[in-house]
């Protein structure tokens, strides 16, 4: 706890060093207040003797606010303002003159003297100006001018904003910046942040992502300057259609494999129950398995679940479902949108051997009080955000909870018996959940930002009154970040993240026991990213993670229980990173990111050390603006192992640390890929080819004690695992048949390591993960009727995963036994599932109250019985019987109605 | 974007059924291959039972004298394995060969000396052709062993053996691990009266903490109805049973088949207080009169601790969402010739601690009350008719109308409701039997 308010402090001071110069709040400042432009430059005029001239605009009755503390900064505010609303400055000799939508040419445009191809003609500058030539979306018809009028004539000059949502002032992440010459490119980061290089001049900037409305600018960049777009969502937004990375970022970036979902897109993908799920739509891009319907841990790429760094606002998450895995611990009213990087790892991310999923949640709305009550099935959720005080601080906060028990209690031969060994007496059983996200943004000037976050989770549920288990999550964190001149940024974030799991037994009263397991981490990170020149982009950084691990303390309960009172050893480790890359544009084809990673990781129980380096290297090559190819190699190492007895994540998985017996997990994954977009109406084509290895993932004796065993690292194996496959994509974003179809083709094998002999699993061949499932066919596919009516249609197909079969039976310890195949000698059947949606929009009739949509669904259309799993049992008269469970084994309809207002 | 809204769901889902199981028969080739299973600890201070036998194909019915492996049908040969446990020091503790002796199977291998008041009742276990007894009483737990044993093959050509080979079997290397004092076998009835659970309680100090019992049951039952009377078919006469002749009560013989393993790690002492090992229903025959239960407690060492509760996570804990992977359950017993052959089943060494514990039906069991009995008084003619139906006499009847007729009538029965033997019992009553009954 010591460690955690020191680094609470340390946040709190490093805040102190890095805010702007602290605005005086409290003094009452001159201004205007709520004014139209007729007031606001009359104020100027008089009080600050600034010859100003205007034009009205027509019907514009926008109001402005506008307070400082002296005439520059009261003009460029005001002017500020002013241009976003459309108007235009121009500036003649010691006079300002304000005119709506056009602009008075009062110097030659830049390079006017100079020879250089990229300007545009004078002709088309003019034409732009008097607007003569046909314009085609509205905002095209305004020049706004960045940097100081005539600074310089010529080189290049960056431009940086921020991309917000016009509605609520959110910013807008992963949104394409790019010129319309197909020179510049950049992309919104978090904080809704970018910078691009453009030459001086005339240029046109197209903002483009998700289903917000194109923005096309047009500016004149004369210097290095600022210029903030807000983007509104399209409004016949493509219901269904889960964009993720857009197009061209895939052909700009030269890292691969990244996947980004927004949540606004997620809610109308069909889910079972109708619970929008971030995880579930994960599951339906390619490279992405679960081992079965009811899974929340996911693999990517052949990869085990645990495999997975899950980052939730820097926090790590280590149990990431709730109710068995039905759904996801992310709250989807606080998400704002997840990123999953399944191949080029960014060299920030470290700690895990395959993926980073990392799950953003939303700033507040800044502009008014907004919330939303949810009610379906499983859970009802509240949710509230908002500005406090000022636009400047913003909060959200949202809560879930389950109803009763009532759908262990409503059928609990079909549902529960799967969950449990059908042998336990469940007729006892409960599951509920609650959980709680609190987000506070507080934005001091421009640049900088300071966020705070908190998650708090817990799980309870049981099969008989006997037993009890429980599990909590809690992740607080804070985030500071700042963005300096030249486009430097700084993220600097630090938190507390805590993963517990506790289980009451009163079974029997002498041996009657609480046991409990903990994971707690304190964690640190700074990363810089700095452009060095226009071609080269630096990140660099550094992160530690202090791991202390309660591997397991077990106390009587009840006076009459002899249970022993004892704890296991605390584990602690500590992992610190440095870490440095470039993102180098060679030419405009040919571009290199490549990384270095310097781990070093020491077990402070036994003093064992590990350290190595990491490298992240990943290039692409633009054969045409729309055809690329990119290859990365990426290493990486894992410094804590899941030890678990089930294929799924577990609430009842311990964890635990390396040290000098138990060697860290290492891995590497080299891949390749072709992009390729065609048509006017683009259709995006993806093939990557992957091959990875990984070292030391561990394994267990059959038998093995995992829970209170010091001696822990005796009874576990260590394993290879080998993945390779091909992944196929086409997606369409566009159109009235949008979605996209991926098909997979992979393998994922495992092999004991070490010498074990015939004892060894498989008698040490390779053998089949449970998730190898080879081939995959999945497809979301929307289509819109009329602006109003769409269905959308998501299709599973996979081979089944591998199981364990008996083969054959023997007599022994008075009953029949079963003699089992080699570990995931067999197959399950096929899986296969259908699920389709309505899409009701509400009418476009824009001075109604409030609009009702509704979105009805059949989950599991075709009703297959899928197998969740297979098993054997042995009835009274040793006849032995196979059983297949299916979890969802018949439609499941849902509806969902929606009231916005 | 996001406006204030209230979302509603209609509960139209919970109107429908989950999920469900099904039955599933996957395609799995005809013929595995068959392994061998070696089943039986090695109990110092008691007689030890060895069990060999092989696996079989799932769906192959059972027969012991057969197993099919991928090159074919073979015959079992149970005669001709040679098994012995041997201790560090060379001593050599051979083993009684039941299946020569079969007609003499009750005769026990190991001769009761006073004070073994218990090894009596071990050794009228039915031990069947495949089992090999090893008179272990005086094995010395200070020194290590293992279990031994040989098997023969041969290959007939005409009426010449053209090959004789010996496959050579042993354990590891085994510590005799010490048990603590099993204090006595507790009962408790549920509140529904349906279940009774026996539980142990001990005390001392093992050397593992890992313990493993196997109860070996013997019960005595009754038919439903007393017949008084015999038919003897060949003089066609009924007759009245002499004094302890009847087929009314039986005994019956058997071991419980879970698997019955703990541990006291994690708790303070060394000691089990009402660990509950298994559980009878209120309609088991068992319980119907009187049973009695021989708990025999040894100590497991680490790794057979493993291996029991691997078996166990097999045998229960399979299919649920969190269930662990099956695994494989191979033991310490390994080819001396082939070391890739595998052979299932694990040998463990201990002392032994037994308790013994008779438990009366009454009160707790639920009698299945005797209903559809077609009895009749049948005249003397039909008695041969009716016996070859499965009737037998029960009790006397009046006479008919006609009191000139000279024969005794009897009501007949049918045969399972007044011979218990029926039931899969016998009228060999053992010799520690607390009643009178014969």
């Amino acid at each position: 706890m010591r460690r955690v308010l020191l680094i609470f402090f340390l946040m709190l001071a490093l805040v102190q060093a890095f805010a702007a110069p602290p605005r005086k709040k409290a003094e009452v400042r001159p201004g205007v207040s709520k004014v139209e432009i007729d007031s606001l430059l009359t104020y100027m005029r008089e009080q600050y003797n600034v010859p100003v001239y205007w034009v009205h605009g027509g019907e514009d009755r926008r109001i402005y606010t506008v307070y400082a503390d002296e005439k520059e900064q009261f003009m460029q505010e005001a002017f500020r303002q002013l241009r976003e609303n459309g108007y235009r400055i121009s500036e003649y000799r010691d006079l300002y003159i304000v005119l709506y939508g056009r602009t008075l040419v009062t110097s030659l445009p830049a390079g006017f003297f100079e020879n250089r191809q990229e300007q545009q003609p004078v002709a088309d500058v003019q034409a732009d100006i008097f607007g003569e030539k046909e314009q085609q979306a509205t905002f095209a018809n305004k020049i706004y001018e960045i940097g100081e009028i005539g600074a310089r004539t010529s080189g290049k000059a960056s431009v940086s904003g921020y991309v917000r949502d016009a509605a609520t002032g959110e910013p807008l992440t992963g949104i394409s910046v790019y010129d319309d010459r197909g020179t510049a490119y950049a992309q919104t980061d978090a904080s809704g942040f970018y910078k691009i290089s453009l030459p001086v001049g005339d240029n046109t900037l197209c903002y483009d992502g998700w289903s917000m409305e194109e923005g096309r600018y047009m500016l004149k960049v004369w210097d290095d300057g600022n210029f903030d777009v807000q983007m509104k969502e399209r409004v016949l937004t493509l219901t269904g259609a889960v964009v993720t990375a857009e197009s061209m970022a895939r052909h700009r970036s030269s890292k691969m494999g990244i996947e980004t979902v927004r949540m606004s897109a997620i809610k109308n993908v069909p889910a079972v129950f109708g619970e929008a799920d971030v995880l579930k739509v994960l599951l339906t891009l390619p490279g992405v398995k679960s081992v079965g319907e009811v899974s929340n841990g996911f693999n990517v790429r052949g990869g085990s679940s645990d495999q997975n760094l899950i980052l939730f606002n820097n926090g790590t998450i280590y149990n990431p479902s709730h109710m068995f895995g039905l759904m996801s611990v992310f709250n989807p009213d606080v998400v704002s949108d997840i990123e999953l990087y399944k191949s080029s790892i960014p060299v920030e991310y470290g700690g895990r051997i395959s993926s980073v999923l990392e799950v953003r949640s939303r700033e507040g709305n800044g502009k008014k009080l907004s919330g939303s009550l949810g009610i379906g099935l499983l859970t009802s959720r509240l949710h509230l955000e908002g500005p406090i005080g000022n636009e400047n601080t913003t909060f959200i906060i949202g809560a879930r909870t389950t109803y009763s028990d009532w759908m262990l209690r409503l059928r609990p031969n079909d549902l529960i018996e799967g969950i449990v060994p059908p042998d336990i007496q469940y007729t006892d059983g409960s599951a509920s959940f609650r959980d709680l996200n609190i987000g506070l943004t507080h934005k001091f000037g421009r640049n900088h930002s300071l966020h705070a976050y908190g998650y708090i989770s817990r799980d309870k549920f049981g099969f008989s009154n006997d037993t009890s288990y429980r599990y909590d999550n809690l992740n607080v964190s804070l985030k500071w970040r700042s963005n300096f001149d030249g486009g430097r940024s700084m993220v600097i974030a630090a938190g507390y993240d805590e993963y517990g799991y506790r289980v009451d037994d009163t079974f029997n009263a002498a041996a009657a026991y609480t046991y409990q397991t903990q994971i707690s981490q304190p964690f640190a990170k700074v990363t810089i990213k700095s452009p060095l020149s226009e071609s080269h982009t630096l990140t660099y950084g550094g992160s530690g993670v202090l791991y202390q691990l309660q591997p397991g303390a077990r106390h009587p309960l009840g006076e009459e229980s002899i249970v022993e009172d004892r704890s296991l050893a605390l584990e602690r480790g500590l992992e610190a990173a440095a870490y440095v890359s470039d993102e180098w544009q060679i030419t405009r084809r040919l571009s290199v990111d490549a990384g270095l990673r310097y781990v070093m990781y020491g077990s402070l129980n036994d003093r064992s050390l590990y350290h190595a380096p990491e490298i992240r290297i990943s290039g692409k090559m633009s054969f045409t603006p729309r055809f690329s190819w990119k290859a990365g190699f990426n290493t990486m190492h894992q410094y804590i192992h899941k030890i678990s007895n089930s294929i799924n994540i577990s609430p009842t998985d311990t964890w635990k640390l390396a040290d000098r017996k138990l060697a860290p997990q290492n891995g590497w994954q080299a891949a390749t890929g072709l992009y390729l977009t065609a048509g006017a109406n683009p259709i995006d084509f993806s093939l990557e080819l992957y091959y990875k290895r990984v070292n030391n993932f561990v394994d267990y004796m059959p038998g093995a004690r995992l829970a209170m065993n010091e001696n822990l690292a005796d009874e576990l194996v260590p394993t290879e695992c080998r993945a390779y496959g091909v992944e196929l994509m086409m997606r369409r974003t566009l159109g009235k048949l949008n979605g996209w179809v991926s098909y997979t083709w992979s393998r994922s094998m495992q092999r004991e390591m070490g010498n074990r002999g015939k004892m060894a699993i498989n008698r040490g061949e390779w053998y089949c993960t449970s998730y190898d499932k080879p081939h995959e066919l999945k497809a979301v596919l929307n289509y819109k009727f009329t602006h109003r009516y769409s269905i959308s249609a998501n299709v599973d197909y996979s081979t089944g995963r591998p199981v364990t079969l008996p083969i054959g039976t023997y007599e022994y310890a008075g009953g029949t036994r079963l003699v089992y195949s080699d570990r995931n000698a067999y197959r399950i059947p096929d899986y296969f599932r259908l699920d389709l949606a309505l899409v009701v929009e509400p009418g476009h009739y824009l001075r109604q109250l409030a609009h009702l949509s509704f979105t009805m669904g059949v989950y599991n259309v075709t009703g297959r019985h899928n197998a969740y799993s297979v098993y054997y049992d042995i009835n009274s008269r040793g006849v032995i019987k196979g059983h297949m469970m299916s979890v969802f084994a018949y439609p499941i309809p849902y509806i969902n109605f929606n009231l916005e207002f | 974007m996001k406006r204030s809204q209230v979302i509603l769901s209609l509960l139209i889902a919970s109107l429908t059924v989950f999920g469900c199981v099904y039955d599933y028969e996957p395609e799995l080739p005809d013929v595995q291959d068959s392994f061998l299973v070696v089943e039986g600890d090695i109990l110092a201070g008691m007689q030890s039972v060895f069990r060999i036998g092989r696996s079989m194909n799932i769906g192959q019915e059972s027969n012991g004298d057969y197993y099919t492996t991928s090159t074919g049908t073979r015959w079992m040969e149970s005669s001709l394995w040679d098994v012995y446990v041997e201790a560090e020091d060379g001593t050599i503790y051979p083993s009684w060969n039941i299946s020569w002796n079969s007609w003499n199977i009750l005769n026990p291998p190991v001769v009761p000396r006073p004070g073994d008041s218990l090894d009596r009742v071990l050794t009228e276990m039915a031990l069947d052709s495949y089992s090999r007894a090893i008179d272990t009483r005086d094995l010395n737990p200070d020194v290590r062993c293992r279990l031994r044993f040989e098997y023969y093959t041969y290959e007939w050509g005409g009426w010449e053996v053209l090959k004789r080979d010996t496959l050579r079997y042993a354990s590891e290397w085994l510590e005799v691990q010490r048990t603590s004092h099993l204090d006595s076998v507790g009962t408790k009835i549920n509140d529904e009266r349906t279940m009774m659970y026996f539980n142990v309680n001990t005390s001392g100090e093992t050397s593992s903490r890992y313990y493993r019992w196997f109860a070996r049951e013997s019960w005595e039952y009754t038919a439903q109805l007393y017949a008084q009377y015999y038919y003897n078919p060949s003089t066609n006469e009924v007759l009245a049973y002499q004094d302890g002749e009847n087929t009314y009560y039986c005994w019956n013989t058997g071991t419980q088949g879970s698997i019955m393993t703990a541990s006291s790690e994690g708790l303070a002492e060394d000691r089990l207080s009402q660990y509950e090992l298994y559980g009878l229903d209120n309609t088991s025959q068992k319980i119907a009169y009187l049973y009695c239960v021989d708990m025999i407690q040894e100590s497991l060492s680490a790794d057979a601790w493993r291996y029991w509760k691997a078996m166990k996570s097999n045998t229960t804990d399979v299919g649920g969402l969190f269930s662990p992977q099956p695994s494989e359950c191979y033991g310490n017993i390994f080819s001396l010739d082939d070391e890739t052959e595998i052979v299932l089943g694990y040998v463990n060494a201990s002392t032994v601690s037994i308790c013994r514990r008779f438990v009366s039906g009454d009160g707790f069991y639920r009698k299945t009350p005797v209903t559809d009995i077609s009895s009749m008084p049948m005249p003397v003619d039909w008695h041969r008719y009716y016996y070859g139906f499965d009737y037998r006499p029960y009790v006397p009847t009046d006479r008919g109308d006609d009191t000139s007729d000279p024969f005794i009538y009897y009501e007949w029965m049918p045969r399972r409701c007044v011979d218990c033997q029926m039931r899969g019992g016998n009228k060999n009553k053992p010799s520690y039997w607390p009643n009178d009954h014969k």
